[in-house]
């Protein structure tokens, strides 16, 4: 076993990831990153859809039920009763949710990655023009415009790096063992410079949880047999920090416990374009970095989507409010005909620990890849 | 209740021949008990009760309770603790509530039918015949004997009042069977005693403690009919009618449970109950893995051992085990599926064989935050090979040693080891638990320690051994490790260590000479006329 | 003062049905001397509680950083300072998920109370733990249990059953919990027919029968038997005394009244009128206790996703852990925290009310067991992770307390496995996949 410098035979390294959440960088300087305040929360937002004097009056203490009822009831609703949350493209003309580009995140530091190629922001042919952040340790031509568009949302924005509710909700899930994703990087001899290829799969099994609230090192997890969830990248290793470059589509699976039903709620698949990861093999056996993507707007509120107006009447969140400001500041994939992107920018923070893969295809165990540290 | 002499052997006979063989005729006989003096008395463990109530009422009435434990272990076992301990009150409230909760589910609408065997003339009303049936079944497997005829009949007034009483027959017949599953005769298996025949003042154990001997040995439970049914014939006297049954008894699946009984006293696996470990330094260590790494451990024993019938001193060295999934993340090894408990090889070069690397004896015999050599070592001189290690001095000066600086288990007990207070006992222990350091304190396989690489050599008994592999061979290679088993093995059954050099040296050739197998020493041992001997100790027959 | 009825004369009136007439004046010198029983010879009765809040704790305020005695009382458990001695606080207890997914707000409680992850929300999978005790302690107590909620809705604010689907229904008016205890069907304690349960009686005749054994035994033994023999027959003896207390007249309870009767009010969510109900709730149930008209109770002071708010506010305590934001310098939802500090007020409360009774040699709260639960620990994102539990009183001295016991990361069964063992249940492990446990919590049930 050598300290992380070049084997004979090439290696494979395998995890299960630990953490796969919306990369939320928190400056604590709000004032910096949101001068225009906050996005709206649900009461807000009524509150400013209605005339000043109706504002007024539904502000008195003694018509708290009234304005209560309204903004939970009325509000959450289109005009054919779609849920704001469900269905947020239903209310793209609706004038009660106006277009808040002020409540965008004005400040210039994001997590992600240069998707484009471009530091400049301007347009290629895969992106419209944009800004571009730099990352916190610096490097220029950072590409997630859902940040920039979520990051003034305090559902998003959170206390920490660790984000707000919707970011968190999603890591719970993960690691109540709804879903996982397993990655896989093959063909290992020097980790201080090398070619790899990189798997990327989403699983059924659950995890066992350790007394720290972690996942238990080196457990075995099965691939879906779907080939569809079968990713491959091509990558290469420099000292230690692999970075892939870009697949067309990277496909997994989330699922999301739903009230009320049972079992392990329902199955979404995502789709995320352009999708490139650039994470630390660290000494210890763990992978550290972040997947840079593109997604469809709507899909970035995909927690919000499946659970509907509860994330709204509940959790304050706009969902309208958020969407137009996604759709107005998506940067990929755009539309050959109208030249609008379809597609947004967003970084995911990924941690993964080791353990082992079964392949579905196989029957045995003869495909079974072995998690190694140094 | 029955008086000294009011019954002879001979009597006995002669109402065994004239009485058809039916088993559910033994009570009938209304035999008194032999002898006049009980020897020693043994409390029942958790697992015999729990066994016995299994047998005789079937798997699915639920025992519930919390046992009293028997904490004493005089020697090297637990086993022979059991005729020390008595029952306090609080453990007398627990055998009420479990009597209580064992007749109600016997008398039950689900399994009256079937486990009652006859039903009363009216459901409202005493039935003594029916009742009668009942106890004269069930009793003697309770009792481990026949009944005489007064003790049956006292149990049917008792039934009979009590279904008076509460006008169903049914709860009457419940609460007599309370009283019996809370009897001195049912908690306690007594060692009766009786007259050796030809040999005038001399006693031996009775038939049917012989019985029991034999069952709780081989089973861990009480004898079964067929077992009573030759004792009272007294085919368990002569050494063809003791071979059958204990034949039949060895080819039986229960044999299982009571071997795994035995290893789980040998291997002192009661105290994992209290095992804690730092949940910081081993977070890993969760509740599955807590439970499935000692039935890992009695799965690869009784697989070994009893199904594929392997030589003993393989256990120390064999690949082969069981796994299951929490387990496989300990081990770091892939597990095919995420279901129960399937069969698992570590591959040849493993640096696993043999029980001394699975995880309950690594975890077992560590500290809560760090592996302890000089535990482990202890662990194998006196669990496995029945050597004593002396207790440390009492009055160590622990200021003397200054292992601040090392990085590694080995360089601090390197000090011990310098210091001759301490280096006599050290160096019996250590070198043995040194060869295991490439496991930390719950199992998991390490190359390095606090970044230091770890030496895992040692020279055992004179002989260099390079790790947890030659650990393994190194203990199969030493005749203590056999002749432990067999002293053991003897404690167990008898309940009580054996003293008697020329017994055990001649079980240990039996054993040798039958290639090591288990079945081979415990059908040895269960033949041997001194495993049925009484306490070697004179009839204490005080006047009162 | 002390009299036991001859074992003969019971067994043969109860055996006859007899039914005794026991029409007592009220005095103090039912209580003997020390207090610890009724001058009948009757121990006084040990009752069982569970009191619910929902929507946890934060954990920075409410869990003591060191284990053991004298524990510290951080700003969310202020409430406690008068009888932190009789109340125990666990911490770092988890609910095990079993593969099942966490529902928010519908696994903490039916994993605590039943033992077994649910695999639906808010389904209790099999009994759960005060229902096994109410059938052990019962006995002949008018009502087996009684469940409570001050708060509107409050039939279904419950998390005590028989299993998915079969809830107890929670009683939210004070009036109706009042005209059911104390209404025309109110069993009089202290002016009672009493009729002695005959199967406890015939029980007790077959332990006697077992005694019997005990000279032909005794002489058949050696000297170190006999004592062994000696002390399982008085283990027996105490068994059966035990039975025999049961077969006298109820203690009589000298401090039992019929309170007056509560005006009628209607159940809000405002937190100030659902503590108002609790308050008057509680009373009610004191008088409850001290009657014998039941020995076990469940108050659920809110439901899981509470909906309660204060007064003025349009936003619920539910969404405010949601919504709020963690103050990045406090170091927690400020709001949010003023709902916990409410209802645990409450709790102390109700803690003190118990305290506030004397009872024996003590007072009712040292004769009782309540285990105070929540059903998330963090609500904002709805951990299961060291779900917050107290145990309160001295269960008659069965119990210590007064500790803050740190579980680092074991099951939550732990907690209620010592309940049940605490109130006598035969029963030695509890709990299923990795909520299986047969520890119990050894701090507190040494």
């Amino acid at each position: 076993m050598g300290l992380g410098g070049f084997r004979a035979t090439a290696e494979t390294r395998t995890y299960v990831v630990e953490r796969f959440t919306y990369a939320m960088y928190y400056d604590a300087d709000f004032q910096k990153v949101c001068p225009y305040g906050w996005l709206p929360n649900l009461e807000e937002a009524f509150l400013q859809s209605i005339g000043p004097d109706e504002r007024k009056r539904l502000m008195q203490p003694e018509n708290a039920p009234e304005r209560s009822k309204r903004f939970r009831g009325e509000f959450t609703e289109g005009n054919a009763g779609e849920d704001l949350c469900s269905n947020p493209k239903s209310f793209e003309s609706d004038p009660r949710y106006p277009l808040m580009l002020d409540r965008a995140v004005q400040s210039k530091v994001a997590y992600g990655l240069d998707l484009d190629g471009r530091t400049d922001g301007a347009a290629t042919a895969n992106s419209c023009q944009h800004e571009k952040f730099v990352s916190p340790n610096n490097q220029p031509g950072i590409d997630n415009q859902a940040f920039r568009a979520l990051g003034c949302a305090r559902t998003w924005r959170g206390g920490s790096d660790a984000g707000g509710d919707q970011v968190q909700f999603e890591q719970a899930h993960m690691k109540d063992g709804n879903y996982n994703y397993l990655i896989e990087i093959r063909g290992i001899t020097d980790l201080q410079n090398d070619e790899v290829e990189v798997g990327v799969y989403s699983t059924d099994d659950k995890p066992h949880m350790g007394l720290d609230g972690k996942f238990v090192p080196y457990q075995t997890f099965s691939t879906k047999k779907e080939m569809r969830f079968v990713n491959t990248l091509h990558g290469r290793i420099v000292k230690r920090v692999l970075t892939t470059d870009a697949v067309d589509s990277l496909r997994v699976e989330t699922k999301y416990p739903v009230s009320g039903g049972n079992g392990m709620g329902t199955a979404h698949e995502r789709v995320f374009r352009g999708a490139r990861f650039q994470l630390t093999l660290n000494g210890d056996g763990t992978l550290k970095g972040v997947m840079g993507a593109y997604e469809k707007p709507e899909e970035v509120m995909f927690v919000g989507r499946i659970g509907g107006k509860a994330l709204a009447t509940v959790d304050g969140a706009v969902c309208p409010l958020e969407n137009k400001l996604l759709e107005a500041l998506a940067d990929g994939y755009p539309d050959p005909k109208t030249g609008k992107c379809t597609h947004i920018s967003l970084a995911y923070a990924v941690e993964a620990t080791p353990a082992f893969i079964v392949h579905a295809e196989a029957a045995s165990t003869d495909k079974i890849s072995a998690a190694n540290s140094d | 209740m029955t008086k000294k002499g009011e019954f002879n052997l001979l009597a006995a006979a002669v109402m065994a021949a004239m009485l058809a063989v039916p088993l559910v005729s033994m009570a009938d006989l209304q035999q008194p008990p032999a002898s006049d003096h009980i020897d020693g008395m043994y409390r029942l463990t958790e697992g015999q009760y729990r066994n016995t109530i299994a047998d005789i009422f079937g798997p699915d009435i639920v025992t519930g309770g919390r046992f009293e434990p028997t904490s004493r272990r005089p020697h090297g076992l637990l086993a022979p603790g059991n005729y020390q301990i008595a029952v306090s009150p609080s453990g007398m409230e627990q055998f009420a509530a479990m009597a209580r909760k064992i007749a109600g589910q016997v008398i039950d609408e689900n399994h009256r039918t079937a486990l009652i065997g006859c039903k009363p003339a009216f459901a409202g009303r005493a039935d003594d015949r029916c009742a009668t049936r009942f106890f004269s079944r069930v009793t003697p497997l309770l009792y481990r004997r026949p009944l005489s005829k007064p003790e049956v009949q006292q149990l049917v007034s008792i039934a009979s009042a009590a279904s008076a009483t509460t006008h169903d027959f049914y709860a009457g017949l419940g609460l007599a069977l309370e009283a019996a599953l809370v009897s001195p005769s049912f908690l306690f298996q007594m060692d009766e005693l009786q007259a050796l025949p030809g040999h005038a003042g001399e006693w031996a154990l009775d038939q049917y403690a012989k019985a029991s001997r034999l069952s709780f040995f081989l089973w861990n439970t009480s004898p079964d009919e067929e077992l009573l049914e030759a004792a009272r014939k007294g085919k368990l006297q002569t050494s063809r009618g003791l071979e059958k049954q204990v034949d039949r008894m060895m080819g039986s699946v229960r044999l299982k449970v009571g071997v795994r009984s035995f290893f789980f006293d040998m291997l002192q696996m009661d105290k994992l109950a209290d095992l804690t470990k730092d949940s910081i330094v081993y977070p890993q260590f969760i509740s599955e893995v807590r439970s499935d790494m000692s039935e890992q451990l009695l799965r690869t024993l009784t697989a070994q051992l009893i199904e594929e019938k392997r030589d003993y001193r393989e256990i120390f060295t064999t690949r082969r085990t069981y796994m299951t999934d929490a387990l496989a993340a300990i081990y770091h090894v892939p597990v095919p599926v995420q279901v129960g408990w399937f069969p698992y090889e570590f591959p040849a070069d493993s640096a696993r064989a043999g029980i001394l690397t699975q995880i309950e004896f690594l975890a077992a015999f560590s500290h809560n935050g760090r592996s302890s050599p000089t535990i482990r070592g202890q662990g194998i001189r006196e669990l496995l090979l029945c050597q004593a290690v002396p207790d440390p001095p009492g009055n160590v000066d622990f200021t003397a040693f200054d292992a601040s600086h090392a990085k590694t288990v080995r360089d601090r007990l390197t000090e011990h080891r310098s210091n001759p207070a301490c280096a006599g006992c050290h160096k019996i222990m250590d070198p043995l638990g040194l060869t295991l350091e490439n496991f930390d304190g719950i199992g998991v396989f390490r190359v390095s320690e606090n970044g230091s690489p770890i030496d895992a050599s040692a020279s055992i008994d004179g002989k260099d051994v390079k790790d947890a592999v030659g650990l393994g061979k190194a203990i199969s290679e030493m005749p203590a490790a056999t002749s432990c088993l067999v002293s053991r093995l003897v404690e167990y059954g008898t309940r009580r260590p054996s003293t008697d050099k020329a017994w055990l040296a001649n079980l240990n050739s039996q054993f040798a000479g039958a290639g090591y197998r288990l079945s081979a020493i415990m059908k040895s041992i269960a033949m041997s006329d001194l495993f049925y001997a009484r306490y070697p100790r004179p009839l204490q027959k005080e006047t009162r | 003062m002390k009299h036991i009825l001859n074992r003969r004369a019971v067994l043969r009136g109860a055996m006859g049905s007899a039914v005794f007439a026991v029409g007592l004046p009220l005095l103090d010198c039912f209580v003997n001397t020390n207090g610890t029983a009724l001058a009948s010879g009757a121990p006084l009765p040990i009752r069982f509680g569970t009191w619910f809040w929902g929507l946890g704790v934060t954990p920075v305020r409410f869990f003591p950083t060191k284990a053991g005695k004298n524990y510290e009382l951080l700003p969310e458990t202020q409430s406690l300072a008068q009888v932190k001695g009789k109340v125990s606080i666990l911490s770092g207890f988890n609910a095990s998920l079993d593969g099942n997914p966490n529902f928010p707000h519908g696994t903490g409680g039916p994993t605590i109370r039943s033992g077994t992850a649910p695999n639906k929300p808010a389904t209790l999978q099999g009994p759960s733990f005060d229902v096994l005790i109410a059938e052990a302690i019962s006995g002949n107590s008018r009502f087996r249990s009684v469940d409570l909620s001050p708060m509107k809705g409050g039939a279904s604010n419950s998390n005590s059953g028989l299993g998915p689907g079969r809830m107890n229904p929670s009683e939210d008016s004070a009036l109706a919990f009042y005209n059911r205890l104390f209404g025309p069907e109110f069993r009089d304690p202290n002016a009672l027919n009493f009729t002695p349960d005959p199967k406890v009686a015939a029980r007790r005749s077959v332990l006697s029968a077992v005694g019997d054994q005990r000279k032909s035994l005794e002489a058949r033994v050696g000297a170190a038997d006999r004592m062994r023999l000696d002390e399982y027959f008085t283990s027996l003896r105490q068994v059966e005394n035990q039975l025999a207390l049961q077969l006298q007249a109820p203690a009589p309870m000298p401090a039992c009244k019929v309170p007056e009767k509560v005006p009628d009010v209607e159940a809000e969510v405002n937190v100030e009128t659902v503590a108002a109900n609790h308050r008057v709730m509680t009373k009610l149930l004191t008088m409850a206790l001290m009657c014998d008209q039941t020995r076990v109770f469940n108050m659920n002071f809110n439901n899981g996703a509470s909906n309660l708010t204060r007064p003025g506010s349009t936003i619920t305590h539910h969404q405010l852990t949601h919504e709020e934001a963690v103050d990045a310098k406090l170091g927690y939802q400020p709001e949010a925290t003023k709902f916990v500090e409410r209802i645990m007020q409450e709790w102390g409360f109700f803690v003190t009310a118990m305290d506030g009774i004397p009872e024996g040699d003590g007072t009712l709260l040292d004769h009782m067991l309540i285990v105070a639960h929540s059903e998330t620990c963090f609500a904002k994102i709805h951990t299961v992770e060291s779900l917050p539990i107290m145990f309160a009183g001295r269960a008659g001295g069965r119990i210590n307390s007064g500790l803050h016991v740190a579980g680092r990361g074991d099951t939550v069964s732990r907690a209620g496995l010592t309940a049940m063992q605490a109130m006598g249940l035969s029963l030695d492990s509890w709990g299923t996949g990795g909520n299986e446990t047969k520890k119990t919590l050894t701090e507190i049930l040494s």
